[in-house]
């Protein structure tokens, strides 16, 4: 090993020095907070189940399986508590439909940060944002991974994904983590995004970001959960991708001009806070063919930032054309998502779908910013890739009492018509999936969570996807409320 | 002559002195090593280039491991500045192996125990100093 390719990837490590303004030792109790705060506490219990949910309604026929969901959980240790959103450890729910029942289990993911710390009971190792006096340094992205960002059924398998590091593989049964997955030869630790793209053939296509100097991993894994190709790309910069998506042909990247700073990179300094936004530089898009990731082709966007990409298709001709949550800068991740822990309401600018088209050949792209503030774009998961007119999101209107969102959008991309379902303006509304019911892109269930400020507890709901403004065909509410989390998908019985 | 005798004995005394001091011993405990398996690996730099280059060592030692934990003397490192790195070489190429993005695929660590913040430590995070009396230095690795 040199000294270059060790400083290319030992990661995301940092520690020690305290950094104003990232560390808060408040405590909920300390304060008073909105009632909107109990989204951010640790949950009750480490480990949590509800047997038999009191149902609003009745189970659709035929909808068996399991809604796993993950989201980061664990704010708080000790006196300690982090300053925000990202940083907490995962904890994976699992919602089992089955026998005209749903029943609830959750337990936190046992990475060796969570391992580790609980028995310290102290946070002691850097986290995306946060970095306490006395944390120790980071010996590899690994040891800071808190696998809180996604779950995903694969292969019959289950993995807990974070953004900056390996997957962690869980018993789809009992949620017990087992092994760090290592996908091949030299792959051990190295990135792999929480925002996988599953193929219609099956493929798993996948990236990570890898720090510091700018490089990308890329993954295609087979339908059997073995890796056909990982490979390392260059990049000149190191900008924080979440998400990417993919169409028959092409590997979609879009890179926000939020990029890694060198010069921040030094001891104390969180992963977060070494990230600078130059809001004078484009939003990058990287067009990479998914047969040879040595054609890549470059285009620009207007300076924008983003955490998800809904999902992307090209026609005959070479036009590509996908839809991504927009937003006007940095803030929200910076700024907005460190307010929530402390209790304020830090309103910045939202996200709002954008549909852009892009035609290689002439290198032309143009977008289209609509006016809903929205998040957590999902689509069917069997037009991955393919062609889609039906687009799923949670959305803010100015009635909610609270930071977030409080209803449901469903947009047709080719009518430019909306519909939607309000859960009033004491619910924070989160990430609803679509579960295929028959053939037909709006023949299926919308499935999701949403925390209910005035009961205090967190519900589930499924809606007719083409229907949502009927309302929930069925909800239950949970006995308790679970931290606010990121996203989930569904496997079939 | 006598005196001029005496003189060059009580040089030699000192010069002598010095020389033990010059030669202190540096005493180095290793703590998680991956338990019976494998070699651990260590070699001490005297100065920033050879350590950020890992090549021009002062002292390489391999050392099979038995336990957990090592320890190790180096004796006759003259006064100065010295860094320590270490590995544990489980596969038995004597080479860090590393995954393809260059990060360490079997236990390492530093003198001072130092960590960069994306990479390797600088020199001087992980150097020390040895004026005259043995120095003792532990080392705990880091496991991939």
């Amino acid at each position: 090993m040199n000294r270059r390719e060790f400083l290319q990837l030992v990661g995301l490590g940092g520690s020690g020095l305290l950094l104003p303004g990232s560390v808060t030792h408040v405590l909920a109790s300390d304060r008073a907070t909105p009632d909107w705060y109990i989204g951010f506490e640790n949950p009750r219990a480490e480990e949590l189940q509800a047997r038999t949910l009191d149902l609003d309604g009745h189970l659709p026929k035929g909808l068996e399986g399991t809604f796993y969901r993950n989201g980061p959980a664990r704010h708080e240790l000790g006196d300690q508590r982090y300053s925000h959103w990202f940083d907490g450890d995962g904890m994976v729910h699992a919602y089992h439909f089955g026998d005209g029942r749903i029943r609830h289990h959750a337990r936190f993911v046992g990475t060796p940060k969570y391992l580790e710390e609980t028995c310290a009971g102290v946070f002691r190792r850097p986290a995306f944002a946060t970095v306490f006096p006395d944390t120790e340094p980071a010996a590899s992205p690994d040891a800071i991974n808190t696998a809180n960002t996604s779950i995903l059924p694969f292969a019959d398998r289950l993995f807990a994904l974070w953004e900056g590091g390996s997957a962690w593989e869980l018993d789809p049964y009992t949620l017990a983590t087992s092994e760090r997955v290592t996908w091949g030869d030299g792959l051990a630790g190295a990135p792999f995004s929480a925002h996988p793209a599953v193929d219609t053939d099956g493929t798993l296509w996948n990236f990570g970001v890898v720090p510091q100097d700018g490089a990308l991993m890329l993954y295609e894994i087979a339908p059997s959960g073995s890796l056909r190709r990982a490979e390392v790309v260059s990049l000149d910069a190191s900008p924080m991708v979440h998400d990417f998506a993919i169409t028959r042909r092409h590997l979609v990247l879009l890179m926000p001009p939020f990029r890694l700073d060198p010069e921040r990179v030094e001891r104390g300094t969180s992963f977060l806070d070494s990230h600078r936004w130059h809001g004078d530089d484009p939003m990058r898009v990287l067009v990479i063919d998914k047969s040879d990731w040595s054609r890549r082709r470059w285009f620009d966007l207007p300076a924008g930032m983003h955490f998800h990409v809904g999902n992307a298709w090209e026609d005959g001709h070479g036009v590509i054309r996908f839809d991504y949550t927009r937003y006007d800068n940095a803030d929200f991740v910076t700024q907005t998502a460190r307010g929530l822990m402390r209790g304020e309401h830090v309103a910045g600018p939202g996200g709002r779908t954008t549909l852009v088209r892009l035609d290689v050949r002439n290198g032309r792209i143009d977008q289209e910013i609509m006016p809903e503030e929205v998040e957590f774009p999902r689509v069917d998961p069997r037009r991955t890739g393919e062609r889609y007119r039906q687009l799923y999101t949670t959305v803010r209107t100015d009635s909610a009492a609270h930071p977030l969102a409080n209803g449901l959008l469903r947009r047709d991309i080719d009518r430019g018509e909306t519909e939607r379902y309000d859960f009033g303006e004491n619910v924070i509304a989160e990430e609803h999936i679509f579960v295929p019911v028959a053939r037909g892109e709006r023949s299926g269930w919308l499935i999701g969570t949403a925390l209910d400020l005035d009961r205090r507890v967190s519900l589930i709901s499924v809606f007719r996807a083409d229907a949502l403004a009927d309302g929930p065909v069925v909800q239950a509410h949970l006995p308790y409320p679970v931290p606010l989390g990121f996203h989930g998908n569904w496997s079939g019985a | 002559m006598r005196v001029i005798s005496l003189a060059t004995l009580g040089l030699l005394s000192v010069l002598i002195a010095s020389a033990a001091a010059h030669a202190a011993d540096l005493r180095i405990s290793v703590a998680n090593l991956a338990p019976d398996t494998g070699h651990l690996m260590l070699a001490v730099y005297a100065s920033g280039d050879s350590f950020d280059a890992r090549d021009g060592a002062v002292e390489e030692i391999r050392k099979r491991v038995d336990g957990d934990t090592a320890t190790l003397e180096v004796s006759g490192l003259g006064d100065g500045r010295y860094a320590i790195a270490a590995f544990q070489d489980i596969t038995g190429d004597r080479e860090l192996t590393t995954n393809l993005l260059g990060m360490p695929q079997e236990p390492w660590g530093f003198s001072r125990d130092a960590a960069g913040s994306m990479g390797p430590p600088a020199f001087e995070d992980a150097a020390f100093v040895i004026e005259g009396e043995a120095v003792e230095m532990a080392i705990r690795l880091n496991r991939p």
